[in-house]
């Protein structure tokens, strides 16, 4: 078994070992015979082979061994042992060597075998890649033991030129052109002497590599990254090696690849296009291109001056991915920018006031792949500020039509005083000429709405819509534009007259003429039975200067009426005598037809010429119409009752509806002081007033302000928005729903009464004898129109500029304060505000929501 | 009403507790129904009454709404001249009495309701502290009303109740707040004008609700959860109490707008619409606006209902002829729909119109063929409970300066005051006789307390 396990015996030893064996055999006494067997005819570098001596004819049967005479051999010759074990050299150092086994019984005795050293029979233990490409030249790493220095690697029996690496490693390097599943035998033959084959390892043949890149074609913005995807069929190095338009990784310029192929684009556009290239890390000559188009970033801002004056500006805003072209708005409008990297631009130029205190910024990139900033919300303040805006925005909803972002702006700079200067030197507003009869109210409403929405002449027309709500008209019975027009036109042009001259001008206007029937009231006809009409003797009385109480100065009712119904009759008889004025071309008769341009005319024969007492005071008789008319007008404006009448009318209609007798007094006492009646006077009183609550040290009491009548709820709520408005802004037919249609008051008792009171607690609040369900309701859908800008009529409300802030509530909210509530929104409204419009993420309906829900507020619906 | 069932005889027991005393027509009946008759009563002759009054602003001259014909018509038409109407132009009215009157010819659609008895005419009806001769009223001797002749007192004084003194609540308003129990445990106001806001429905505790035409309600609450988001937003902070005076008042209104809309909306939906059609003239779409109401009644938990509603321009100073015909046609044709309308759901004897106007217009006209103001009035009333066909209280004396005129013109002193004619409305409709002088103070000034055009008055 020894010699199965350790010895290799070539087939050619054989007749050899069975020679010794017959010649010892035949021998007779004596000479000492040795034998030697087997004889090989050689051994493998490396391996041992056995052999056996055999001693005859003597005793002594003790040998010795020799490799090439060397007793027991060496490492070069190979060794034996004592036993005759013979171990073959690790390789081969000579081709040959003699092994010698002498008797020792007698030295002389021996047998000398020659025999070959073969190289040895190389073993594989690995063989990489175990795969290769068709057609793709492949380094190939044999790795084993017992190469021999000459050994040659084989594919499938075609020898390769080979590397001897070292006698563990052999190298080469095959380009086959084998089909692909063919299975190829690797094996390695050493060189002669006794050449062989090793066992074998197989490599699979596989088609060429193909490197497929995605995505093929896409879009990436500057600074942004993309993962490419390389898939490597056919090899199982998958590995490949990433290049932007040529260059390995890439650069800061083109873009960077890392090996992961992750692209990161570069920040400044280079080209609008570069190339991504994967290469297989296996056949570099398998490959597969992308191509990137570059778009600009998606700029963002994330630094700007924590506030903005208005007027010049100049300022820089940091950020990222601006594009070198890209541009810059504020509020909308672009704002000349300078680029200086793509994380800063400077900005210079005009900053006008803002909608809700709060301007926006946004950058804008162009194409390629243009794209815009998000909104970001900067205050904007005035330049400077001589009151507090919460002053100065009470001051304009008592003085205006309400707050705009630019009046309210042009007041802090400018303060109360120098403000009323500059209203006081306005002209007034136009109403255009009546085309003719049949033109109906429609357009004056809407001219009215034009005017106060967008109109210079802002407290000028606030007063004449206070004039004609005491001296008032109706559409109900006058309802085409030229019988009303003109008196229209008399109010602004007197607003800031004299009350007397008012007086006058209503008195001989062919409107009210004909809407009180001061017009061809004739005088009296005993024979027909006939007396003065006394409708617009009684109402001038009562609604247009004196009332029906005695009043103090302060505006308490005192004992006694300041008239009787004989002086009604009286001033009947001294109205008598008038008609409308003569159409031009037609000669002037009593009585003339319907005209209504110009103040009416008398004829004395239809004027009553009898002695008249009016308030005690003597119309002598005899005399003309209009001295009767002069002096008793001047009669009516002598009574004390007309400075607290007006003074209490006055202040309801622009500052509160319940002022202390004290205000009142100061402002009778404006009225009373020379010239009487100077109504710029006492315009100036109420509003400077400290009650007023706009100047310094002026305070409010709980049950001061006044709820504002449909016509200013819709202007100050559409101006406070800061709408654009059209020719023609429709927002008639919404007061109407809210219980005022413009020119059309229900009588001559106007919408309301100035004294009408709260029926729960008795505080006089005229404008609430229009406020119940309906109209309340009516309101609230107002708002919710304009909130959703669908008011429609040509009146644009900038949503979009909230909407632009409604991604923060916090902001959204602020500004929703500073545009409707003077800034000074409660902090429970706002959670609740805030609370309503964060179910939605959408800025419209976060917009809608928080105007809505502030706008139909008390806070807002009452101006306090 | 089902599901009131339970809640609804506990609820009236302590209406009748609160009350103190019981009210006699409908007391019994509340208390021994038992559920299902309750019930049963809601579906055909359901306990329910209304009162509808029309409101005529601006003084109607009802001098020629009624006029004297036979004998009388000359005295009218001498003083009359310019305004006086044909004697054949008018629709005869005769009175059970005998005496020979006529209406306006325009009044022809409600003409025919006189004869059966549906309609009836007051008399001379008028502001009046207690009862006043020329004589008395000339000397001052006894005190007559404030502010005679000046629309806007007299206005508030034939709402109020109340001619010497400012008053917040209004008379139908009083009533409302002594027959409001029989409405409970329904939210809904027993009170509601549809133009404007009315004087006449405030109580002590009766909160009236105006509510218009087909505006009233909420946009935009489409019940999605950002809708319903900001309607809860808006209730909640209606409930913010600043001490604000002005806010507090606003937000009362605000917020009664945003809870009736709610009912009315609800009691509303799926209501099948009237077959009678309304005139589309302002009084006739506000009736039919009160019909709508009415007609979802159990709906809406009302067993009691006062509706205010109005027609303007009667302030007829000068040509006066056209524009009074004019509006006597919309005020026929309006209360013709309206009567119509009552008879269609089946409950005309339980609904009573009538007229109110603040004064009446001088007898003698002025010289722009007009009339100035005045004072005593006619009124209508019509119902299919009215006892019609009759002129009640009695017809002034067409004379200038004579017994019935104050003055020169003919400003009649009226002899039936605001406050009888009232409490026959409110007896009717369920206020306790001996409560009445709490919504007429100066009823006690006047020995017949009622007038007599409804029965159990």
């Amino acid at each position: 078994m020894r010699y199965c396990l350790h010895f290799f015996v070539s087939p050619r030893l054989l007749p050899a070992l069975l020679l010794l064996s017959l010649t010892t055999a035949s021998g007779q006494t004596p000479p000492i015979t040795i034998t030697l067997d087997p004889s090989p005819s050689g051994v493998r570098a490396g391996l041992k082979f056995d052999f056996n001596a055999t001693v005859a004819n003597t005793t002594n049967k003790a040998v010795k061994w020799l490799v090439n005479d060397v007793e027991g051999g060496n490492l070069t010759l190979g060794t034996i042992s004592t036993l005759g074990l013979y171990q073959a050299p690790a390789k081969v150092y000579t081709t040959r060597v003699a092994i010698k086994v002498k008797s020792v019984a007698d030295p002389t005795k021996f047998v000398s075998r020659g025999i070959d050293i073969w190289n040895p029979i190389a073993k594989i233990t690995d063989v990489a890649p175990d795969d290769i490409n068709q057609g793709h030249r492949t380094e190939i790493i044999v790795k084993g033991s017992l190469f021999v220095a000459g050994a040659k690697i084989y594919a499938d029996r075609l020898p390769l030129s080979t590397t001897f690496v070292s006698d563990t490693e052999l190298r080469t390097s095959l380009d086959t052109s084998a089909a692909p599943t063919t299975r190829l035998k690797v094996l390695v033959r050493n060189p002669e002497p006794e050449s062989a084959d090793s066992n074998y390892q197989e490599m699979l043949v596989l088609p060429p590599v193909v490197v497929t890149a995605s995505p093929k074609t896409v879009n990436v913005r500057l600074s942004a990254k993309q993962d490419f995807n390389a898939r490597v069929d056919n090899s199982r190095n998958r590995a490949v090696i990433w290049y932007v338009n040529g260059i390995k990784s890439g650069n800061a310029t083109i873009g960077t690849i890392d090996e992961a192929g992750l692209y990161t684009a570069p920040a400044v556009l280079p080209a609008p296009t570069v190339e991504i290239k994967a290469v297989s890390a296996h056949d570099s000559t398998k490959s597969d291109t992308a191509t990137v188009t570059l778009l600009h970033a998606i700029p963002v801002i994330t630094t700007a001056p924590p506030s903005l004056k208005t007027g010049p500006n100049s300022f820089t805003i940091a950020g990222t991915g601006f594009a070198k072209t890209a541009t810059v708005e504020f509020n909308g409008q672009p704002i000349p920018a300078v680029w200086v990297n793509s994380n800063r631009i400077t900005l210079s130029g005009l900053i006008k006031p803002s909608l809700g205190g709060y301007g926006t910024l946004r950058v804008l990139n162009p194409a390629p792949g243009p794209a815009n900033s998000a909104f970001f919300p900067i205050p904007v303040n005035p330049s400077k500020a001589v009151m507090t805006v919460e002053a100065a925005s009470r001051f304009l909803e008592q003085a205006s039509w309400g707050p705009t972002p630019e009046s309210l702006n042009h007041l802090l700079e400018v303060g109360r005083e120098a403000w009323l200067a500059e209203q006081f030197a306005t002209p007034p507003s136009t109403y255009p000429d009546p085309l003719d009869t049949g033109q109906s109210l429609n357009g004056m409403q809407k001219r009215f709405f034009l005017n106060a929405l967008t109109g210079p002449d802002q407290l000028r027309q606030r007063i004449a819509f206070a004039l004609g709500q005491i001296f008032v008209v109706s559409g109900v019975e006058l309802s085409q534009y030229w019988q009303m027009v003109s008196l229209q036109r008399e109010f602004l042009a007197q607003a800031f007259g004299n009350y007397r001259s008012v007086m006058q001008s209503v008195t001989l206007s062919p409107t009210m003429g004909d809407y009180l029937d001061m017009v061809n009231n004739d005088k009296p006809n005993p024979a027909k039975g006939y007396v003065p009409n006394e409708n617009y003797a009684r109402e001038t009385l009562q609604l247009f200067t004196l009332g029906l109480s005695n009043l103090s100065p302060a505006g308490a009712r005192l004992p006694g009426t300041p008239y009787t119904e004989e002086d009604v009759k009286q001033l009947a008889l001294a109205f008598t005598g008038w008609t409308y004025p003569p159409e031009p071309g037609f000669a002037s008769r009593w009585t003339n037809r319907r005209y209504y341009i110009g103040p009416m005319v008398a004829f004395q024969d239809h004027h009553d010429t009898t002695n008249k007492m009016l308030l005690g005071k003597l119309l002598p008789g005899g005399r003309s119409a209009q001295a009767d008319l002069d002096q008793a007008l001047d009669v009516i404006f002598q009574h004390s009752n007309v400075g607290p009448f007006v003074a209490l009318r006055l202040i309801q209609k622009l500052t509160t509806s319940n002022p202390s007798a004290a205000y009142i007094t100061r402002v009778t006492d404006s009225f009373n002081a020379s010239p009487r009646g100077d109504l710029k006077r006492v315009i100036t009183a109420i509003l400077l007033d400290p009650e007023a609550g706009t100047g310094p040290g002026g305070t409010l009491s709980s049950s001061q302000g006044h709820l504002r009548e449909p016509v200013l709820f819709a202007t100050t709520l559409v101006r406070a928005l800061d709408a654009a408005v059209g020719p023609e802004p429709g927002l008639a037919p919404y007061t109407e729903w809210m219980g005022q249609r413009l020119f059309y008051s229900p009588s001559v008792f106007n919408y309301y009464s100035p004294l009408y009171r709260l029926p729960s607690s008795g505080v006089p609040a005229p404008e609430f004898q229009i406020l119940n369900p309906t109209t309340a309701l009516a309101r609230i859908n107002f708002v919710n129109s304009a909130a959703g800008n669908q008011l429609g009529g040509g009146i644009d409300i900038p949503v979009e500029h909230f909407e632009a802030l409604a991604a923060t509530p916090s902001v959204l909210v602020d500004a929703v304060s500073r545009a409707l509530m003077r800034g000074t929104m409660k902090a429970d409204m706002k959670a609740e505000i805030t609370k309503a419009i964060s179910v939605t993420d959408n800025p419209r309906w976060r917009v809608r929501i928080a105007l809505y829900l502030t706008a139909t507020q008390s806070r807002f619906q009452v101006q306090q | 009403m089902k599901k009131n069932r339970i809640a609804f005889p506990q609820s009236r027991r302590e209406f009748l507790l609160k009350s103190g005393r019981l009210i006699s027509t409908i007391g019994a009946a509340a208390t021994l129904a038992p559920f299902g008759t309750v019930n049963a009563l809601a579906q055909g002759g359901d306990d329910y009454k209304a009162i509808v009054c029309i409101f005529n602003f601006g003084g109607n001259d009802a001098n020629n709404m009624i006029v004297p014909m036979g004998a009388n018509y000359a005295a009218y038409q001498k003083i009359r001249g310019s305004l006086a109407l044909p004697e054949a132009s008018l629709l005869s009215t005769p009175t059970a009495k005998g005496g020979a009157y006529g209406l306006h010819g325009s009044l022809a659609p409600i003409h025919p309701l006189y004869a059966s008895k549906k309609l009836a005419f007051v008399a001379n009806v008028g502001m009046l502290v207690r009862p006043l001769t020329r004589d008395q009223y000339r000397t001052g001797a006894v005190p007559a009303p404030n502010n005679l002749f000046s629309h806007s007192d007299q206005q508030q004084q034939w709402q109020n109740a109340s001619p010497l003194t400012p008053a917040s609540t209004g008379w139908a308003g009083r009533v409302a707040d002594r027959v409001q129990g029989l409405n409970s445990p329904s939210n809904f106001p027993p009170a509601v004008a549809i133009s404007g806001n009315s004087l006449q429905l405030i109580g002590q505790e009766t909160r009236p609700t105006t509510i218009g035409g087909d505006n009233f309600g909420i946009a935009g609450n489409d019940r999605t959860v950002i809708s319903d988001a900001r309607q809860a937003g808006l209730q909640e902070m209606l409930k913010f109490d600043s001490g604000v005076v002005l806010f507090q008042a606003a937000n009362r209104i605000l917020s009664d707008a945003v809870a009736v809309s709610k009912l009315v909306e609800d009691a509303t939906r799926g209501a099948s619409a009237l077959t009678t059609a309304f005139p589309s003239t302002g009084l006739g779409q506000q009736l039919a606006q009160v019909a709508k109401i009415i007609q979802v009644r159990q709906a809406l938990g009302m067993k009691r209902q006062i509706f205010f509603v109005s027609q303007g321009g009667f302030d007829t100073h000068s040509a006066q002829l056209g524009m009074h015909a004019a509006l006597m046609t919309e005020l026929s044709q309006a209360m013709l729909a309206f009567y119509n309308a009552t008879a269609e759901m089946g409950i005309a004897d339980k609904v009573v119109t009538f007229t109110e106007s603040e004064f009446n217009r001088t007898f003698q006209p002025n010289g722009n063929i007009g009339s100035d103001h005045a004072w005593g009035t006619h009124t209508l009333v019509l119902g299919g409970g009215v006892l019609g066909g009759d002129m009640y209280g009695s017809f002034p004396t067409h004379a200038l300066q004579g017994p019935s005129d104050s003055g020169d013109r003919g400003n009649w002193i009226p002899t039936t005051s605001l406050d009888q004619y009232g409490a026959t409305m409110a007896q009717w409709f369920g206020v306790n006789p001996l409560d009445l002088g709490l919504v007429f103070p100066n009823l006690t000034n006047f020995t017949q307390k009622t007038v007599g055009f409804l029965p159990g008055t």
